[in-house]
């Protein structure tokens, strides 16, 4: 029997380190895994599983030093808590370390970012495709929209700004129009929220509301993945009134928003279309005034015109029942036009009550929108006019300069000369002779010569 | 409460059924007396429910028999 080996555990661990060493050669490796448990101190330590068709695969323990985590709360900045998480599936660059006391472990030096944000809009798309495969997707969005929206079931969470920021722009209305407002509270971020939401919708009596409406006062990116939840869109979906949505995040749409009634970005938002429905709906009324009032002034005279004609041919004919019947007729003329006289001033009345009211409405869109678009115009007008006067000048300059150019005193300072003669400026030579006296004036005086020669051109 | 939801929308539907039959001009005076009030209340009772406080709409909707 051949004499037996004996490592000690510590010969034995420095053997499996350099195996791993060299098998891994100290490189890092990006590796994927979902977050089992997670337990934060100095260091952050996780376990860090992989499953299969519903069953473990591998198992590893996971260490993010306390000197890493700034470099990683950098790369992850305010989505950290959604992604360092239990149940979050991570991308993370790690090397393989072994040692003889702790055993094996993966350190972690960087965690991925854009890779959880991808595994978000794919747990996004998985949720929306099931949603149209069950007939949910279009039910809330195909429900009519009433005229009014006076009744409002809120689901928010009690005490945020987006709560305080709703209520009082509602109730700071120009228009004194009032809203009754039946509050759900729920938090409307975190783990526990879609759980909670679903809870508050059971709660609304939808036969006592026009909408119901879901505010938050915004959040990060993952911040939205409560919005996302299947069951939670489910509910939302089967609603049987409009849902209203204001969960105040600018780039992204959740798929709540997706499949709401009327989506909006922030709670300030979903109060102004509340407040514009109600005076869109007013000016509605105020039309139905004026229109009814043109067909009673209409009618009014119209009416007026063929009595009077009625009266005048009863006149013609001098019986007693004539005069009776134009008696008759005369009373029923007073009378309509006293009712219809009536009646008008009443119309009048209420009209001008609901002109007052919408005087305000012109300011207001002129303050909010003309006013910023004028200046704007103004200041292209004002940057136009400078840089047509600056080019108009320009031109100014260029032509004076060209005028300089060509003043005679000029031109001859040049060299260049001008012969006369019979003090004539001669253009042609062919019309002088020879032996003719030739006068030449220079820039700095003349000359008198004879013509010896004369050569025309061409 | 539940009649309640749709009050503008039957208010609404009303006016516009009376502004259609005023412009088809076949009505009679004493008609005509009845629909324009009629007409004047509806929109003032929609401006006052734009306006009011929830027990207060209960009442004018009552009063109003839509």
């Amino acid at each position: 029997m051949s004499e037996r080996k004996v490592f000690t555990l510590q010969q034995l661990s420095a053997s499996i380190k350099k195996s791993i060493d060299d098998a891994t050669g100290g490189h890092a490796f990006w590796v994927k895994a979902e977050i089992a448990g997670i337990n934060s101190q100095k260091h952050v330590y996780v376990d860090l599983v992989q499953h299969k068709d519903g069953v473990r695969v591998a198992v590893m323990r996971g260490i993010i030093w306390q000197y890493r985590m700034g470099a990683v709360r950098q790369a992850l900045g305010e989505e950290l808590p959604n992604i360092l998480k239990e149940g979050a599936e991570i991308m993370f660059l790690a090397r393989v370390q072994y040692s003889a006391l702790y055993g094996m472990a993966l350190h972690i030096e960087d965690v991925d970012l854009a890779y959880s944000l991808g595994e978000l809009e794919r747990r996004k798309k998985a949720t929306i495709d099931t949603l149209r495969a069950e007939g949910l997707f279009d039910l809330n969005r195909a429900l009519p929209e009433p005229l009014v929206i006076q009744r409002l079931a809120l689901i928010t969470s009690v005490g945020s700004a987006a709560y305080a920021d709703f209520m009082q722009h509602l109730k700071a209305n120009e228009y004194g129009y009032k809203f009754h407002i039946a509050v759900f509270p729920s938090s409307v971020q975190g783990d526990g929220a879609p759980a909670e939401l679903r809870a508050a919708l059971t709660k609304i009596d939808p036969t006592l509301f026009d909408a119901v409406i879901l505010i938050r006062g915004g959040g990060s990116k993952l911040d939205l993945e409560a919005f996302n939840d299947l069951e939670l869109c489910r509910a939302i979906a089967r609603v049987p009134i409009p849902v209203m949505t204001g969960i105040g995040h600018d780039v992204d749409v959740s798929v709540v928003d997706m499949i709401a009634k009327s989506p909006h970005k922030t709670p300030t938002a979903i109060a102004d279309h509340l407040i514009d429905k109600c005076l869109y709906f007013e000016t509605s009324l105020n039309g139905f005034l004026v229109g009814i009032q043109r067909v009673m002034a209409e009618t009014f005279t119209e009416r007026k015109e063929r009595m009077s004609a009625y009266v005048e041919m009863l006149r013609q004919r001098p019986t007693s029942y004539c005069q009776q019947e134009r008696g008759r007729m005369q009373t029923a003329v007073g009378q309509f036009a006293r009712t219809a006289t009536e009646q008008l001033k009443e119309l009048g009345k209420c009209l001008d009550q609901h002109t007052n009211a919408l005087a305000v409405l012109p300011m207001r869109r002129v303050k909010q929108v003309e006013d910023p678009r004028l200046r704007e115009q103004r200041m292209l007008l004002e940057q136009f006019a400078s840089r047509g006067m600056r080019a108009l000048l320009d031109r100014v300059h260029g032509m004076q300069d060209a005028i300089q150019l060509l003043d005679p005193d000029k031109i001859m300072a040049r060299g260049f000369s001008v012969a006369r003669y019979q003090g004539e400026p001669v253009v042609d030579p062919r019309l002088l002779n020879v032996g003719d006296i030739l006068e030449t004036t220079f820039a700095r005086g003349r000359t008198r010569s004879t013509i010896n020669s004369i050569e025309p051109n061409g | 409460m539940a009649e309640e939801r749709i009050t503008y929308e039957r208010a609404y539907e009303e006016l516009e059924a009376i502004m259609q039959e005023l412009q088809e001009d076949k009505i009679s005076v004493d008609e005509l007396t009845t629909k324009v009030k009629r007409a004047a209340e509806l929109i003032t009772f929609c401006n006052d429910m734009l306006r009011s406080t929830e027990t207060e709409v209960n009442k004018i909707v009552k009063k109003l028999g839509l």
